[in-house]
């Protein structure tokens, strides 16, 4: 959040005023650079001489890589070719835009530095955001659940791979050239690039850390009973083991297990009867506390990130318990084969 | 306000393709050539009519300030037939970077537009059209084979 505040020159010839008139909250971030400016054009915070320049600047840095894409051969490229550069540019300069203390800070960098230097931070920030994305890719793979699931694997194995292989930070940076099968329990949304990619391994990894917690036999039973066939659903494998964990820990049952019988699912309707779905997430919100804490999972991330599944979880168990399908959610592990 | 791309071709390429094109009267002068800024924005819309025509787009003078420069010291283009000329090369170039598939860069494309303009064709523009690109383009499309 940035406040207003004023500076006076200390030879009293004039007052500087400086108003930070852009919220954070109010920029996009796959399309910081864009929303940046656009604020700061709607909030007058920009001048049409300054905005000018930048455009101008975004046209001569849209050139040169033109002439770099086409290697010097040709200077007109394909519309849609040069969108996705211009694309591709703004990313690349709003990620190091970002890296700044705060938007009028980046704003006022913006005004001050050549576009094209910003472009050049803003390929170092990419660079080291690539780091970080093969950090928590190394990550996945070591902390990866030992499941049959098809899309689950595929997406490790091979998508995610692809992402490395493919990902083009000089032409399509905002691009994330990856094969992403599996669904997280909290999709990333509002991110492009090697953010996405960062944020997508974040997750898996807590997701992954979580599961670790359980045997993965116990896991595959509960899953198996979930679906026979889970192998082959596009299903999030972290959503049934909480939901199952969180079932249990209500019941005041060992929640390592996992296991919910049919009568443990009938105590669950009993004890979720008339309850308003606004009880119910306050009731799994501590539920959930519970369980990271007697998992060791300490961390804030982890606790926003449960915390984030329960409000869609709240609304499927208010509903199935309404109209008793709890067992749809809280399911019984499938025999031992 | 929006930064997308129609917005750039709407206004700041052509006031940036003006004044690059302007800066060669320098160059241009010494061959008693030199463009008003009337003429400098004719040819600028002449080169945005053939990108939209091929569904390109280019920043800056783009290949203008290259045409210029390679034809200027032409001694087929004097004063009088200046502005008219350039208008038609520009024409003549877009058009047969898309008949050459994009295969010829711009550079080797107006090197071989230079060399039959100022040698077979004798500063005729049809026939450096109709005959000798039409030949070239025919070639890289498969249609033509010269006779050994």
């Amino acid at each position: 959040m940035i406040g207003e505040y004023r500076e006076r020159e200390v030879d009293g010839v004039g007052n500087i005023e400086k108003h930070s008139k852009i919220k954070a909250e109010q920029l996009s971030q796959e399309f910081y650079f864009q929303s940046l400016l656009q604020e700061a054009h709607v909030k007058d915070a920009i001048s049409d001489g300054e905005l000018e320049a930048v455009q101008m600047q975004c046209l001569k840095l849209m050139a040169e890589n033109t002439e770099r894409y086409n290697k010097g051969r040709s200077s007109s490229i394909r519309v849609e070719t040069a969108q996705a550069i211009m694309a591709s540019n703004f990313y690349t300069i709003g990620l190091y835009l970002k890296s700044r203390t705060d938007p009028a800070s980046a704003l006022e960098e913006l005004k001050r530095e050549p576009i094209a230097w910003l472009y050049e931070q803003g390929l170092h920030v990419t660079k080291q955001k690539l780091r970080v994305a093969r950090y928590l890719y190394l990550a996945v793979v070591k902390t990866r659940i030992q499941t049959p699931n098809y899309s689950y694997n595929e997406t490790i194995n091979n998508g995610i791979k692809i992402f490395f292989q493919q990902y083009n930070p000089d032409f399509e940076a905002h691009e994330t050239p990856a094969f992403i099968d599996y669904q997280l329990a909290v999709p990333v949304t509002g991110w492009a690039g090697v953010e996405y990619m960062i944020y997508y391994l974040h997750h898996l990894h807590m997701e992954n850390q979580f599961c670790a917690r359980f045997d993965s036999t116990v896991i595959h039973r509960i899953m198996q009973g979930y679906h026979i066939s889970y192998q082959d659903l596009l299903i999030n494998i972290f959503e049934q083991v909480l939901q199952n964990a969180l079932g249990r820990l209500v019941l005041d049952k060992d929640i390592l297990t996992l296991n919910l019988s049919p009568s443990d699912i009938g105590e669950l309707k009993t004890a979720l009867h008339n309850k308003s779905q606004e009880s119910i997430y306050s009731l799994f919100q501590w539920a959930a506390d519970m369980i990271l804490e007697f998992l060791a999972l300490t961390d804030q991330s982890f606790k926003s990130y449960v915390y984030a599944t329960l409000p869609d979880m709240a609304a499927r168990i208010h509903s199935a318990a309404i109209n008793g399908t709890l067992q749809t959610i809280f399911v019984p592990a499938a025999p031992a084969s | 306000m929006s930064l997308d791309l129609m917005l750039f071709t709407s206004s700041l390429i052509q006031k940036q393709a003006v004044s690059e094109i302007m800066r060669l009267n320098e160059t241009t002068g010494r061959h008693g050539l030199v463009l008003t800024e009337q003429q400098a924005i004719e040819l600028v819309n002449t080169r945005s009519q053939s990108l939209s025509s091929t569904l390109r787009i280019e920043f800056g003078g783009g290949v203008i300030d290259k045409i210029i420069t390679v034809f200027c010291d032409s001694p087929h283009i004097v004063p009088g037939n200046y502005a008219e000329t350039l208008n038609e090369l520009i024409e003549i170039f877009y058009y047969y970077k898309n008949e050459t598939l994009d295969i010829i860069s711009d550079h080797n494309l107006m090197k071989i537009m230079k060399t039959f303009f100022d040698g077979e064709c004798q500063g005729s523009l049809e026939l450096l059209k109709s005959r000798e690109l039409n030949k070239i383009a025919r070639l890289y499309k498969g249609e033509w084979c010269p006779e050994a």
